[in-house]
């Protein structure tokens, strides 16, 4: 018996130690392939020379091309990336549906709708916040919505089928409102908005996006506690000190703050804020709050992974970010939808 | 979909087949001109659906007989001539914009809307089709064509005249140099360059630089990413600007900062985005103060990079 006890300690000090060298090792992990998206690019520079320019060595033209297009773009990798991944953990935490992600669920397409009206309107020309505030804005009517549709517990099957139905309004919109627009360029860019894609971004659009994606991680980041105890039920939660509701309108301005403003900058991505959660979910055991900081870490590495992923086939004619995820993400949520019919009766 | 429902299907297409016919029938037999062979020597009602037709059309001084232009001839972004065009009906290249106008001459281009110009071909329409300029000597030839077409042979030849004594006046006052030239590169919005093989490339090249999109294997238009415009390093950068610049991705990449401060580097030369696009007299405008901006570069200028 005490050897038995001594081996369910033994168990409990590797998972301890396990998720103890969690956070430091996907950090590592990000460091590295945060280096190596800056090595890469249509220029053709050595990578050696790419890395050189951050330190001041390198031509005039190289410099600019590390320091103006490759930086901005991977920092913008790291920040929609982590917010995707925290706002997929979030959601499926707080929603106890392992389908649940920003994308799947509309809430990327309302916030891309967001930032179209005003982008191309010429409200962002006239006022600089005005395109991620659209895109927040977007997102919050998006998360809105879809309370009032599919709500708490609501069942998997409604949330998903409220968040199509969301998504197909939102991007219909979308394209109805690039087809009025006045520029000649506008129908095509309509691939943008619903693929994403972060080419030829500038330190522009991260001073746009970071003001309130911050304020949308720390709120998120204040779930991890409440979500831990929501996973006992609502009632439990309530009983320890956690008021329901203002853990959801804290998930829905988080999620509306950080996606709306990602989205809003880098278009529609969808997929990721799905994978990544069920990534990290065997290292941390099933504590939604626990959940939280690794996703935002895993999702900033899978979406730089796929930023340079994208520039590796056709350089000079790069793909959409979307379409690279949606080929790892759709089989990835193929196999979530038979795993979980698998668990029903 | 259930044997009912095809069956619905089919009858609804049948019963738009046979619209489509009666509709045409209908226009053969009741409009005046098309299913004529030749159609009069001058045509009285010239529609045109290609922006570069427009405005050669313009040029040539038929702009009386013109019963449509395409919307793009009265757009200051597209086209040199939009003050001309204003008032004239214009049309999005579909045919049934242009069957009540019972043109007795429809101009195309061989590349824009080819749906629209196949469906009035099959009613009969009589249309004449002007290929794009690739090049200069490609701007007499579609005169010459177009011209002809309209009956205004004797004012096309004199604008032919003109522009090839205007051309010879460019290339004797800024001879292009024998020996290296300096790089000239074109952007616009969405980083949309043009290198051989196009009006633009032939342009740059005539105003005595090289083209920096050749280095990239650039094959008429085509797109440049940002990186990739940056380490070309131009002497010259020139901008493809809009007059009206409706806010678009597109625009927003011509704004970029790290494309300001290469240019900082570069000279910088905003020349407009209609004049790249079609083969009519006014290039010899931008020709000249390409020109004239290559004279005054000097023997400078980098070497000629592969």
């Amino acid at each position: 018996m005490s050897a038995a006890l001594q081996g369910a300690g033994r168990r409990r000090i590797g998972r301890h130690t396990r998720q103890a060298l969690l956070l430091p090792a996907l950090a590592l992990v990000l460091v590295l392939v945060f280096v190596l998206s800056l090595g890469i690019g249509p220029a053709g520079i050595g990578f050696i020379e790419a890395l050189g320019a951050l330190f001041g060595g390198a031509g005039e033209a190289t410099r600019l091309i590390v320091l103006e297009l490759r930086l901005p773009r991977a920092i913008l990798g790291v920040l929609v990336g982590a917010t995707l991944g925290l706002a997929g953990a979030a959601l499926q935490g707080y929603l106890r549906n392992p389908l649940a992600e920003p994308g799947l669920i509309g809430v990327s397409s309302s916030a891309a709708l967001g930032a179209v009206l005003t982008l191309y309107t010429g409200i962002a020309a006239a006022f600089t916040l005005a395109l991620p505030l659209g895109g927040v804005i977007g997102a919050v009517i998006g998360v809105v919505l879809l309370q009032v549709l599919a709500g708490r517990g609501g069942g998997t099957l409604t949330l998903i089928l409220a968040g199509i139905a969301v998504t197909s309004m939102a991007g219909a919109l979308t394209a109805l409102i690039l087809n009025l627009a006045p520029s000649p360029f506008a129908a095509l860019e309509i691939v943008f908005w619903l693929m994403g894609s972060l080419a030829d971004r500038s330190f522009a659009h991260v001073w746009l996006a970071l003001p309130f994606m911050v304020p949308g991680w720390a709120l998120l980041a204040t779930l991890a506690r409440p979500l831990d105890a929501l996973t006992l039920g609502e009632d439990t939660a309530h009983s320890l000190g956690f008021p329901v509701t203002g853990v959801r309108a804290r998930l829905i301005a988080g999620t509306a703050l950080s996606v709306g403003a990602a989205t809003a900058v880098a278009g529609t991505i969808g997929f990721l804020g799905l994978v990544v959660p069920h990534l990290l979910r065997p290292f941390v055991g099933h504590r939604a709050g626990a959940l939280l900081a690794p996703s935002a870490l895993g999702g900033a590495i899978l979406m730089v992974l796929a930023d340079i992923a994208v520039r590796l086939p056709f350089p000079g004619n790069e793909l959409k970010l979307g379409v690279l995820t949606a080929l790892v993400g759709g089989p990835f949520f193929l196999w979530l939808i038979v795993a979980y019919r698998r668990r029903l009766p | 979909m259930g044997a009912g429902a095809r069956m619905a299907l089919g009858i609804q297409r049948m019963r738009w087949q046979t619209l489509a016919l009666a509709a045409a029938a209908f226009a053969v037999l009741a409009l005046p001109g098309p299913g004529l062979a030749d159609g009069p020597a001058k045509p009285r009602r010239i529609a045109s659906l290609n922006v570069c037709t427009d405005q050669l059309a313009l040029l040539l001084g038929a702009r009386d007989r013109l019963v449509s232009v395409t919307f793009l001839a009265a757009d200051p972004s597209s086209s040199a001539l939009a003050a001309e065009a204003r008032g004239l009906r214009l049309n999005r290249g579909r045919a049934e914009e242009i069957v009540p106008l019972a043109p007795d001459l429809v101009l195309a281009g061989d590349t824009a809307a080819a749906p629209g110009v196949q469906m009035l071909g099959r009613l009969g329409f009589r249309i004449k089709v002007v290929p794009l300029a690739r090049n200069l000597a490609d701007i007499p030839r579609n005169i010459a064509i177009l011209a002809h077409a309209i009956g205004e042979e004797a004012r096309g030849r004199a604008m032919i005249a003109r522009f090839e004594e205007g051309l010879a006046r460019v290339t004797q006052t800024h001879p292009a140099p024998g020996g290296h030239r300096p790089i000239a590169l074109l952007i616009g919005p969405n980083g949309v360059t043009s290198g051989r093989d196009s009006l633009a490339g032939a342009i740059i090249e005539t105003a005595g630089f090289a083209n920096g999109a050749d280095g990239f294997g650039v094959l008429g238009v085509g797109r440049l990413p940002l990186e990739r415009v940056l380490a070309a390093r131009p002497d010259v950068l020139i901008l493809s600007s809009l007059k009206v610049s409706h806010p678009s991705l597109a625009a927003g990449f011509i704004r970029h900062p790290a494309l300001a401060a290469a240019s900082a580097a570069a000279t910088r030369v905003s020349i407009h985005h209609h004049v790249w696009a079609c083969g009519t007299p006014l290039v010899l405008g931008a020709i000249e103060r390409l020109a004239h901006l290559r004279a005054t570069l000097g023997d400078g200028g980098k070497a000629l990079r592969p």
